[in-house]
């Protein structure tokens, strides 16, 4: 998915799950595209107040995001 | 005094883009109903390009990483020329008014392909000393 949304300018695999996405490529505006298809993927919404820089950084950093709505989903 | 500035620039095609894939999610989740509207119903790319990059710059200039902001808490109004007005919203508001600004210039420019602005941002007091918030 962020080979898809993000719009790097290197090779995805080619990046730790610490790596800086935003230094790798990745706009403000890829970063909406981003939020929008793991909201239709996994089925939650980001609330405005994870709407920041550090939630869409990096791999792991967007995994963290994502345990995060599923624990105030369950 | 406080005295920030933000600045983005934005593909169209990339606003394109995000109108063929996600449409309404996209206008939803980004722009106010009134951007909206004056994006000739969200029809216009290089409007929502820009009414973007204006929100990212002023995002750049308020932001800090404590708390996120959605993005249609900043609502880009009626372009004079180069010049647009700015209103903040619920976050967005509350951001402002923590680092100590008031007021706001906004300038846009746009091409075919591209859209950008530069914000800034003033204020009396500087409640958060450069060196205290994020980049966004």
């Amino acid at each position: 998915m962020i080979k898809a949304e993000a719009r790097l300018g290197v090779d995805v695999d080619s990046l730790g799950d610490d790596a800086d996405l935003y230094q790798a490529g990745m706009t403000s505006h890829a970063s909406v595209n981003l939020m929008l298809a793991l909201e239709n993927e996994f089925d939650v919404e980001f609330p405005d107040r994870m709407l920041k820089r550090s939630v869409f950084e990096s791999v792991a950093a967007i995994a963290a995001a994502l345990d995060e709505l599923d624990v105030q989903a369950a | 005094m406080t005295l920030r500035i933000g600045i983005d620039l934005v593909d169209v095609r990339d606003v394109e883009d995000s109108l063929a894939r996600f449409g309404s999610d996209y206008l939803e989740r980004v722009y106010t109903a009134r951007e909206v509207a004056s994006a000739r119903g969200g029809t216009s790319a290089s409007s929502l390009a820009a009414f973007f990059a204006a929100k990212e710059a002023t995002l750049k200039a308020i932001a800090t990483e404590r708390e996120g902001i959605g993005w249609n808490k900043i609502e880009i109004g009626t372009v004079h020329g180069r010049r647009a007005s700015l209103s903040l919203s619920d976050g967005a508001a509350d951001a402002a008014r923590s680092a100590g600004i008031t007021s706001f210039e906004v300038s846009v420019a746009r091409s075919r392909t591209h859209a950008s602005a530069i914000v800034i941002a003033t204020g009396a007091i500087d409640r958060n000393p450069a060196g205290q918030g994020g980049p966004r």
